[in-house]
């Protein structure tokens, strides 16, 4: 009988101020370096600014503002994520998440030690669940609320 | 009136932005406005036009009003009842369709309560240059004045 091939799937660590967080890597359209950063005035605390990305402007979020408001400052190893538009959203409406440094790829199988991490999970509207990837606590964002603040 | 494919490029705060050419009705030089010497208020100066007087307000970085005396003009913008000016600085009329205008929604609430300031962008590698939506801009300045 032949072996049953094995699912894998693709995740992306993105390093931020505080704890990493953990996405499909299909949900990322491509990672870029911090270049000029417009401001966008009344915005809310999360949203650092704008980007050029391709033909489009890019608004530039801080997962950290999010989660506790803390406000944040591109270093010289930070990276922007840039994510495809969330589900329902407009077709146009990618967004950027501000990385601490260049993002680590994952490939979680059955093998893999990735478990809740139920001791110490992280409680805000914005995380789906706390996780640990061997030694590791990663945060799952929560792309439903995330399009409920981004989109209110 | 102006091609409304044609766009003031200002800086204000440091940052640049376009509005469209066609909702500007007046830029002038600092020394031909009366400005705001009281230390109180929050209009920054005033264009005198056959018996009214067209407030300006001077934004921070934040876009909260701010008192400086560093600036060099003020755009006048069509408004009701009348026109309202913002403080700006290296003013300039792009040629026509020099830049290159695609749509853009800020993300979060409201930033006013006219809707979002900005419509669109002119991106240009890294830099995207935001674009007012001039009628929410205007009830934004008007509102400043209470």
């Amino acid at each position: 009988m032949a072996a049953q091939a094995q699912q894998s799937i693709h995740l992306i660590e993105i390093p931020t101020g505080r704890l990493p967080l953990l996405v499909p890597s299909a949900t990322i359209a491509e990672v870029i370096n911090v270049g000029e950063l417009s401001p966008l005035p009344l915005a809310p605390l999360w949203a650092l600014g704008v980007t050029g990305w391709r033909t489009k402007a890019v608004v530039v979020v801080s997962f950290e503002a999010l989660l506790a408001g803390t406000i944040t400052t591109p270093g010289p190893r930070s990276k922007i994520i840039v994510f495809y538009p969330l589900p329902g959203a407009n077709d146009g409406d990618f967004f950027g998440v501000l990385s601490a440094r260049d993002p680590q790829p994952h490939v979680i199988d059955s093998n893999s030690h990735l478990v809740p991490n139920t001791a110490g999970a992280v409680e805000s509207d914005y995380v789906a669940a706390t996780v640990k990837l061997r030694e590791k606590t990663l945060l799952i964002p929560d792309m439903g609320a995330l399009k409920t603040v981004f989109y209110p | 009136m102006r091609d409304s494919n044609q766009y003031l490029r200002f800086s204000l705060a440091g940052a640049y932005y376009l509005i469209s050419g066609s909702v500007s009705v007046a830029i002038d030089q600092r020394d031909s406005l009366e400005i705001n010497k009281t230390g109180t208020g929050r209009v920054c100066a005033w264009r005198s036009h056959d018996g009214t007087r067209w407030p300006a307000y001077c934004l921070d970085r934040d876009f909260k009003v701010a008192q400086r005396d560093d600036w060099e003009r003020a755009i006048f913008l069509e408004a009701q009842p009348t026109p309202v000016g913002l403080i700006a600085d290296q003013v300039q009329l792009l040629p026509e369709g020099e830049a290159q205008v695609t749509p853009f929604t800020p993300l979060g609430p409201l930033a006013t309560t006219a809707g979002h300031l900005f419509s669109g962008a002119w991106v240009r590698g890294s830099q995207a240059i935001l674009v007012f939506d001039p009628e929410v801009l205007t009830t934004f300045l008007h509102d400043l004045g209470g």
